[in-house]
């Protein structure tokens, strides 16, 4: 155990902290003890640290203000690493560890010296509205040239980490009759109550323990501690099967009774202590029929000029870090409030040995306490100290100035009211405002939510632990008995006070965005009297702690300069998430690869040993062209792989084609419907393509499918839209032809094919199957053969996209590598070349065979030449809207072929056809457009191209120019002719 | 939002993929067949696009791979059931006879 180091406003006992567990951790690279069990803000106060941030606009020393989450100037960044630091931790909710390095944000140069608090200085010219109406001079120019990047470095909160992020996040489905959001004293009371009952209850916390204010308020139950009285409650809980959850913040109510919640798993714990591969946070998605807001209140400050002075804080901050961390937050603490309930913190800071003042805003207060000072019908005018408290000014009945270094500001409390607008599904209403109790409270609630304790305005522990017992009996729980409360504090409702007489100029409303008093006002003054408007205006309400210290009053002093009640003004809507969470925990696994992952071809790991270089094809890698001795680029190992094809032997890897099972007696019928041909009459043991139109008239897809039996087709489809034609199969039989006799299933990845294409192919499929007769009138073009590879089922089909004399063959894909290694074995005999799909692409755009380039959702079956694929004799999809009138328009871009005029160019994919070299280059002269390029095709001797032009067929043996106006407006002459370059006539894909 | 599929039971929405509202039919085999004819158009382009109840496309993708028609309502986002496509237009054509024959 190391050294215990002073901190000298540490009490020497007192709080539920580890004293026996000191801890290391650095603040701006000094180094600070704590125990365990401190919140990083406890643990610098106990040290005597008072100054932690930066403010965001005018760059204002600031301190800490509140002890939870609804803290809005104490964030700092944790850890320095590019990919590791995390910025905009509240200090109040950061649980220090051994070794946590913390750094204060926000400032340039030394967080003491800001070179920007300059902006301080001149904070009359920087109003709400500043920007705006400032840098409005000097036109755009102005603005991107100088104002925006000086702004840009000046403002934001904290720094983003550059790099990914390295943690582990998890996400989990939790499933519960009732979520109880919050687990102070009634929120376990009524989830024990439920419980008991024989529901399933998650309580969620997002503190660090449960137990919320019965940890620190000094009240006793049964005469049990606090403290011990939680444990008690939540031992009962689990015993009764429920969980509680600490650490969770349940960040968003969404519909049909689901909840978001991120639960912070890691980032209490010493590096050592965090076991590798564990989650840092999980997000439950949490279903629960029933929801209790026990989200308690979080309380307000009061307008003052220089309330924002470092050591000018909430009261029950002050008490929070006396009762739950031991630590004195002054030793002569002055406390302005509205309310009794001040009194409980003043009592309990003169009980610490701290000497108090209290300063009452009420002439009439009737509360005493030995040893405390009351000065009553005053307010806190001005608080003086701008690195940390000095004075404080205050006036009313009476004026003076105290000494102080501490002052504590109780102006009454807003419920969390948050999580009861954030859906609309369980009913409309908004929360309220009561004018009695001046507070926002929840709507009426509908009989699967019930609220629980100080959200409801319940502001004694028994009136919230009467509440409790109510929500508990409305979802249908047991009755509990409540424990006798003893040393309860005082309470009573506030007076309304939301700025002090003459509050303006550096009274701030919302510290995170430096709000004040006056900008409010100058919001109603220019107009902006919505409230909605007044936000955007004054940006009051937004950031990262979303105003929750300060929308409430905000809209009053609104309501106030506007002449209008404050339920008549409104809140602004608040929205999910409560506090920050982190996307990546939200995304959880769902990252990278992770979200999208790679499909492998079965002979991925043969590609990849063999010198291929992929390319995505959807999810699928494939290879794109081997890599051989002597080949210097890519391109000469595609036009070898296509010259080594056209001249005898290539193999090439298919599997990544979407495959289709179909069957049934009405398999034949389906077929008819879905694709523009006939294919009734198709014989057993042949191939057929196919063209599938989408409803509107425009082609889908297009692949072959073959009948392997009267009753059995196998379907392929392009690569790329094999998901989608599924899904368009099943919609089509479930939703318009429910009665055809079908089933058909995915077959993909059960079957890995192979195409050998060339004037060898025969011999070498004669080869690997040598019983089989695979002679021209054995296995005719078109025709298909089911046989036997090594005891395995072997699927041979006569077609061709190369545009050669070629075979694709389907074995199973546990055995597709083997076979594969087999044929190229065979093939040796005629050298034989796997090919990518580079050199593929040279020979399909050579052969005039259309892809996704050409059917790109824009073309109808004319447009691509395969109008005659059209039988009249029966309903298909897109049948009515292919005869639209629009796709005979002669003016229609059809498919055309394009040979570079010169050898080495390079015709440019994307690139616009245009009748002449000299312009102009515009859409009144385009005539159409370049869809896929072969760089180089080997039949031509140069780049060749297919492209869409109107009126295609007058074009043929005329030139044309190419210019791309991304490269350049580079102009190329280019000659067209019919896009099927090679054997138009199909001699050798039948031979 | 959860999905009370037929066949799966409730599921969580991520589990489909919408397609669109299903306000009608596609139109029978032997009858309309021209762009013009109102069914087809009203099959293909018009959408009522309502604010309110509405019967709605899913594909349970992830899940039983049926297309299912979710009731709900778009104001509120309450969901009031589901019906296998396969099934929906068949049970609307009835409704109408129900209703007279009461």
């Amino acid at each position: 155990m190391s050294a215990r180091l002073p901190q000298p406003n540490r009490l020497e006992s007192g709080g539920i902290i580890n004293r026996d567990r000191p801890v290391i951790f650095t603040f701006d690279r000094r180094v600070y003890q704590g125990f365990e069990g401190d919140s990083l803000a406890s643990a610098l106060l106990a040290n005597g640290v008072k100054l932690f941030g930066r403010s965001f606009k005018y760059h204002r020393p600031r301190g800490i203000l509140g002890a939870g989450p609804e803290e809005p100037n104490a964030l700092v960044e944790v850890d320095h690493g590019p990919a590791e630091r995390d910025p905009n931790h509240r200090a109040t909710m950061l649980e220090i560890y051994e070794g946590l390095e913390t750094f204060s944000q926000n400032h340039f140069g030394p967080l003491g010296m800001d070179v920007m608090e300059v902006n301080d200085l001149i904070s009359r010219f920087l109003p709400a509205g500043f920007y705006y109406k400032t840098f409005f001079f000097g036109g755009l120019q102005a603005w991107y040239r100088l104002y925006e990047p000086i702004i840009r470095r000046a403002a934001g909160l904290g720094r983003p980490p550059l790099a990914a992020d390295p943690h582990h996040y998890e996400k989990i489905y939790t499933h519960a009759d009732t979520l109880i959001v919050g687990g102070g004293i009634a929120g376990l009371t009524t989830a024990l109550s439920l419980a008991e009952a024989g529901q399933s209850v998650v309580v969620c916390e997002e503190r660090d323990r449960m137990g919320g204010s019965a940890l620190w308020q000094g009240e006793t139950f049964d005469g049990q501690s606090g403290a011990d009285y939680v444990n008690h409650l939540c031992a009962e809980i689990e015993a009764a099967g429920g969980r509680v959850l600490p650490r969770t913040t349940v960040f968003g109510v969404y519909d049909a009774g689901t909840f978001g919640a991120v639960e912070r798993c890691h980032d209490h714990l010493a590096k050592a202590d965090r076991r590798p591969h564990t989650a840092r946070m999980k997000y439950h998605r949490i279903q629960a029929r029933n929801i209790v807001y026990a989200t308690g209140a979080i309380e307000r400050s009061v307008g003052f000029k220089g309330n924002d002075r470092p050591g000018v804080m909430l009261a029950s901050a002050g008490h929070t870090f006396l009762g739950k961390y031991g630590v004195r937050v002054g030793e002569r603490a002055t406390v302005f409030t509205t309310h009794d309930g001040g009194y409980g913190t003043a009592a309990a800071l003169a009980q610490a040995g701290a000497a108090v003042t209290v300063l009452d805003a009420r002439a009439e207060a009737n509360v005493a306490i030995d040893g405390v000072t009351v000065i009553k019908g005053v307010y806190a005018k001005q608080a003086h100290g701008r690195m940390g408290l000095r004075r404080v000014d205050y006036d009313g009945a009476s004026s003076g100035s105290l000494d102080t270094d501490s002052l504590l500001v109780a102006g009454g409390w807003n419920p969390a009211v948050h999580l009861t607008s954030h859906t609309t599904d369980r009913r409309q209403s908004k929360p309220v405002y009561d004018p009695e109790m001046l507070a926002f409270l929840p709507p009426e609630l509908v009989e699967t939510e019930a609220a629980a304790g100080s959200v409801t305005g319940a502001m004694s522990t028994a009136d919230c632990l009467t509440s409790a017992q109510a929500a508990g009996k409305k979802l249908g729980g047991k009755a509990v008995a409540l424990p006798t409360v003893a040393s309860a504090l005082p309470v009573s409702k506030p007076m309304e006070m939301w700025a002090v007489p003459g509050a303006g100029d550096a009274a701030f409303l919302d510290m995170q965005n430096d709000a004040t008093v006056k900008d409010i006002k100058l919001s109603a003054q220019e107009g902006f009297k919505s409230v909605e408007h007044m936000k955007r205006y004054t940006t009051l309400g937004m950031a990262t702690d979303q105003g929750k210290t300060a929308n409430v009053t905000g809209l009053a002093l609104l309501a106030a300069a506007t002449g209008r009640d404050i339920a008549q003004v409104g809140t602004t809507t608040f929205r999910p998430p409560y506090t920050p969470i982190p996307v990546g925990a939200l995304a959880g696994h769902h990252r990278q690869r992770d979200y999208e992952p790679f499909r492998y071809s079965p002979i991925h790991a043969w590609a990849e040993a063999n010198g291929a270089t992929f390319m995505e094809a959807g999810l699928w890698m494939r290879p794109a062209y081997y890599t051989r001795p002597g080949d210097k680029t890519w391109l000469d190992s595609a036009v070898r792989e296509t010259k080594a094809t056209r001249d005898s032997l290539g193999i090439t890897d298919v599997s990544t084609l979407g495959k289709i099972d179909i069957q049934g007696p009405d398999a034949a019928e389906f077929l008819n419907r879905l694709y523009t041909n006939g294919w009734k009459t198709l014989p057993v043991g042949k191939a057929r393509y196919g063209l599938m139109l989408r409803e509107d008239g425009l082609v889908f897809d297009d692949g072959t499918t073959s009948r392997l039996a009267d009753n059995h087709f196998y379907m392929t489809t392009t690569t790329a839209h094999a998901a989608g034609v599924m899904a368009h199969m099943e919609f089509m039989h479930q939703s318009a032809w429910p009665d055809l006799r079908v089933a058909f299933g995915s077959v993909t990845d059960q079957w890995g094919g192979l195409a050998l294409a060339g004037p060898q192919a025969r011999a070498c499929l004669a080869k690997l199957f040598p019983d089989l007769d695979v002679s021209n009138d054995g296995l005719p073009f078109m025709g298909v053969l089911e046989t036997q590879w090594n005891g395995f089922t072997a699927r041979i089909f006569r077609i061709s996209f190369s545009g050669e004399l070629a075979y694709e063959v389907a074995v199973p894909a546990d055995v597709f590598e083997a076979f594969w290694l087999e044929a190229l074995r065979v093939g040796a005999e005629w050298d034989i070349t796997p090919y990518g799909l580079e050199a593929l692409n040279i020979m399909r755009i050579e052969k005039g065979h259309v892809t996704g380039a050409e059917l790109d959702g824009r073309v109808s079956m004319d447009d691509v030449g395969l109008g005659k694929m059209v039988s009249t004799k029966k309903d298909f999809v897109g049948r009515a809207m292919s005869q639209r009138a629009a796709f005979a328009d002669p003016d229609r871009a059809k498919m055309v072929g394009l040979v570079a005029a010169k050898p080495d160019d390079k015709i440019i994919g994307g690139g616009i056809l245009f009748a002449s070299a000299d312009g102009p280059f515009d859409h009144t002269t385009m005539l159409g457009y370049v869809t896929s390029v072969a760089q180089h095709s080997p039949l031509k001797d140069r780049s060749i191209a297919l492209a869409f032009i109107k009126n295609a067929s007058d074009w043929h043996g005329k030139t044309l120019y190419v210019v791309s106006h991304v490269h350049g407006k580079s102009i190329m002459e280019v000659h067209a002719e019919s896009p099927h370059f090679y054997d138009p006539k199909n001699e050798k894909v039948m031979s | 939002m959860l999905i009370p599929c037929p066949h799966c039971g409730l599921r969580p929405s991520e589990e489909f993929t919408p397609k669109g509202l299903a306000e009608a039919p596609r139109p029978v085999i032997g009858g309309a067949d021209l762009p013009e004819d109102a069914t087809w158009q009203d099959y293909l382009h018009t959408r009522t696009n309502r604010a309110g109840d509405t019967d709605e496309y899913f594909h349970h993708a992830l899940g039983c791979r049926s297309w299912v028609v979710v009731h709900r309502n778009t104001l509120t986002h309450e969901v009031y059931g589901a019906t296998m496509a396969s099934e929906f237009w068949a049970q609307k054509n009835q409704q109408p006879e129900q209703e007279t024959g009461q």
